[in-house]
């Protein structure tokens, strides 16, 4: 099983660059996430051996993640919220990394400039996101103000593309 | 999306393992959980084609060439909400759109190849008729995204980016 380093701080360093073996394999993973490594070696022009220690590096780098994605609704959660969060100076990061830590946040963002932080939240309904505003989000320090708006409906996510 | 079919505690364990390894093959799973290499075979089969899940390749923020990326809101005026929100969807740099409460009717996450081509975006979105307001927020980065959850979205999908 791989196990990820810890995601992207301030200074995160900037991570490798793709060459064409890369993306060779990518694009067949892309259509198939469970290609086997000899189906890919021969797309990709490169041995199973290669395919496979790239596929290791390239997850490990955090450049690829190959997952079962799985429908929220199947979770009960029904309701998606963006949630910007105002946090006392030189507090952003440590507030980005609790609330990263709750069990239905989907994303966590710092941003540039104020308000610092966004959250996407998922919840059962108002009642459920209620009891994550006032249980989980108040309860982290340093927390100023926060502004949250309802997803009335989401027209479109990319699925292919992770912040990792 | 179907009848929706109800997931025990079985179809629970199973999903766990590939949403960390998509790669694992049924067998080891199946070897872990102590069930048979058929039994993992038929449920994932039944959650497949259900549609409640899907295997899945991403591709991180940082390998696809683009330099800038954040949160978009716009403020549109009611009338032109489906039109604005449509040409914000297809947009190849527009990873996430949302119609939501507030001020900004309209949200989304966008990306850019430089600085340059999205302030071009920008400006071509504030210039669309029903367009009162365009926000960007610059994102620095991530301490979280759950990619292993997809929340049913009109559009799904795009992988024609470039890498």
């Amino acid at each position: 099983m791989t196990t990820h380093t810890e995601r992207g701080g301030p200074a995160s360093a900037k991570k490798r660059a793709l060459d064409d073996t890369d993306r060779r394999i990518i694009q067949t993973l892309r259509e198939d996430p469970q290609a086997t490594n000899r189906t890919i070696a021969r797309a990709a022009r490169v041995s199973e051996m290669t395919v496979s220690a790239r596929i290791e590096s390239l997850i490990q780098d955090r450049l690829i993640g190959i997952t079962v994605q799985r429908d929220v609704r199947s979770l009960g959660y029904t309701c998606l919220s963006h949630v910007e969060v105002d946090v006392e100076d030189g507090k952003e990061d440590s507030v980005a990394r609790s609330l990263a830590n709750c069990k239905q946040v989907f994303a966590v963002t710092v941003l540039l400039g104020n308000p610092q932080i966004v959250a996407l939240v998922f919840s059962r309904g108002e009642n459920d996101l209620q009891r994550f505003l006032e249980a989980e989000l108040s309860a982290l320090e340093g927390i100023r103000s926060c502004n949250v708006s309802l997803a009335l409906r989401t027209t479109k996510e990319n699925v292919g593309i992770a912040a990792l | 999306m179907s009848e929706r079919p109800v997931l025990d505690e079985t179809d629970e364990e199973i999903l766990r393992h590939f949403q960390r390894d998509g790669r694992l093959s049924n067998r080891a799973v199946a070897q872990i959980l102590g069930l048979s290499e058929g039994a993992v075979r038929k449920r994932l089969k039944r959650l497949t084609q259900s549609g409640i899940v899907s295997y899945g390749l991403v591709v991180d923020i940082q390998s696809t060439g683009m330099e800038v990326s954040g949160y978009l809101g716009v403020q549109v005026k009611p009338k032109a909400l489906a039109e604005v929100g449509d040409y914000v969807a297809s947009l190849e740099e527009c990873s996430l759109c949302i119609f939501a409460t507030g001020t900004m009717n309209i949200r989304a996450y966008l990306y850019g190849r430089d600085r340059v081509i999205l302030s071009q975006t920008l400006a071509e979105i504030g210039a669309l008729d029903g367009v009162l307001r365009v926000e960007f927020r610059e994102a620095i980065y991530f301490t979280q995204h759950r990619y292993e959850w997809i929340m049913a979205p009109d559009q799904k999908g795009l992988s024609t980016w470039r890498l």
